[in-house]
């Protein structure tokens, strides 16, 4: 019999000391399964698929709490020139995210600063604003600050583990504040209740309208660009994650000169948008599938990631490169 | 040389309500406090609050025996402690005093 958590054990064992594992994570995996072997043996198949997700969901729950309460230690144990890198990079991607969101906003706002409830249209496009800002300062904080000076073990890790929670940020905008928060501005911008176009569906109804969408209706048209608004949500929600492991890549264990720790985040992030937009016409005419369009500009920087890691790895330690 | 501190006891809601389904359970497992709760306790963070009351010393616990042919990890079975049991006391009968609306 296979035994439930046995995979989750062996990934808590890779990144909890014994302690942890044998007080926190391990009660919780054998738990789940004895209460499974309990069910399956008597032959209750529904109950013991149900034992299976609620007891793997509360084992993920159990990591992730050791894993933030770990965090925080490892934030608190930092020496000086981990802590001064990690809060530069921390202050430089909040200062390019502001920046980046302010500018993805106020050209909107222009249209509508005589509007009686200008306050709250600005804060209905925040969450459009979100999803694409966050990558950006991300990535910009992670190349000027981590490229300085050889970014630790420790800070890359913890950029990472930063970066994760960012993504996890953005897929909730995206998935569901984000259609809200746009039907929200479009109803108070025509002053009364508005029909919800693609943007304004939340994941789940989106999933729901691909589904009720015949292949061959005049409507299949519709339905690509739907599938492809779905995809694109979960491709977009893994761009911080993705762009901060090429950063880490980048900047693990090295230094890089000013050109190119500045030039660099631009010219990163100016593809990927590039091939978002380029691939998801590709993605519209139907000349790719909705799924290999949505993931294109992910596809792309992963390759680019693997290919620096690399051609650092075998290139001399510390190579200067510009200014 | 300055005295040092004593430290200081301290007890949440959920690790009294977990102490009192041990002292009147004499010894469970995770999972059987969570039922016993009526879903006070969480599954996903009753490991964290038993942790905790271990490191405190307000309950220990033990490897449990795995009966014949079962498989997999050995479960853990907790017990609550002296201390434990004089916490629970403690609170019970100040809470009893204090604010009797609110007593165990």
């Amino acid at each position: 019999m296979t035994h439930p958590g046995t995979r989750l054990r062996a990934i808590a064992a890779r990144l909890f000391d014994a302690q942890t594992l044998e007080r926190y994570v391990d009660p919780a995996v054998a738990d789940l399964q004895a209460e499974y072997e309990h069910a399956a043996t008597r032959g209750q198949r529904r109950e013991s698929a149900r034992i299976w997700v609620v007891g793997l969901l509360a084992v993920v729950q159990v990591m992730s709490i050791q894993g933030g309460l770990k965090a925080i230690n490892t934030v608190r144990e930092l020496g000086d020139d981990d802590r001064r890198a990690l809060l530069r990079m921390v202050l430089a991607s909040m200062t390019v995210f502001s920046i980046a969101a302010l500018t993805l906003i106020v050209p909107f706002m222009r249209e509508w600063w005589s509007h009686p409830r200008v306050a709250d249209l600005a804060v209905y496009l925040i969450p459009q604003a979100l999803p694409l800002a966050i990558p950006v300062g991300l990535m910009s904080g992670i190349l000027w600050s981590l490229g300085r000076v050889p970014a630790s073990r420790t800070v890359s890790v913890l950029v990472l583990v930063l970066a994760l929670g960012s993504s996890l940020v953005s897929f909730v905008t995206l998935a569901w504040v984000m259609p809200n928060s746009n039907q929200a501005f479009r109803t108070a911008v025509a002053g009364g209740p508005v029909h919800r176009g693609a943007n304004e569906l939340t994941l789940g109804e989106l999933r729901q309208r691909i589904r009720t969408a015949t292949p061959l209706s005049p409507a299949s048209l519709s339905r690509n660009s739907l599938a492809l608004n779905y995809h694109g949500r979960w491709a977009l929600a893994a761009a911080p994650f993705g762009l901060a492991v090429f950063g880490v890549i980048f900047t693990r264990g090295r230094t890089h000169g000013r050109i190119m720790r500045f030039a660099l985040g631009p010219i990163v992030i100016f593809g990927y948008y590039f091939i978002m937009y380029a691939a998801r016409d590709l993605g519209l005419d139907r000349t790719i599938s909705p799924f290999a369009a949505a993931w294109a500009p992910n596809t792309a920087l992963l390759t680019v990631s693997i290919l620096s890691y690399l051609a650092l790895r075998f290139t001399t330690p510390q190579t200067a490169t510009g200014r | 040389m300055a005295k040092s501190h004593p430290r200081v006891l301290t007890v949440s809601p959920k690790e009294l309500l977990a102490l009192e389904l041990l002292v009147k359970d004499k010894k469970s497992y995770g999972l059987q406090l969570v039922a016993a709760s009526k879903g006070r306790l969480k599954r996903g963070t009753v490991y964290v609050t038993l942790g905790r009351m271990e490191e405190k010393g307000y309950i220990t616990s033990r490897l449990d025996d795995a009966p014949p042919g079962a498989g997999g990890l050995p479960r853990r079975i907790y017990e609550a402690t002296p201390l434990g049991r004089r916490m629970l006391h403690a609170w019970s009968s100040g809470a009893r005093r204090l604010v009797p609306e609110f007593a165990l």
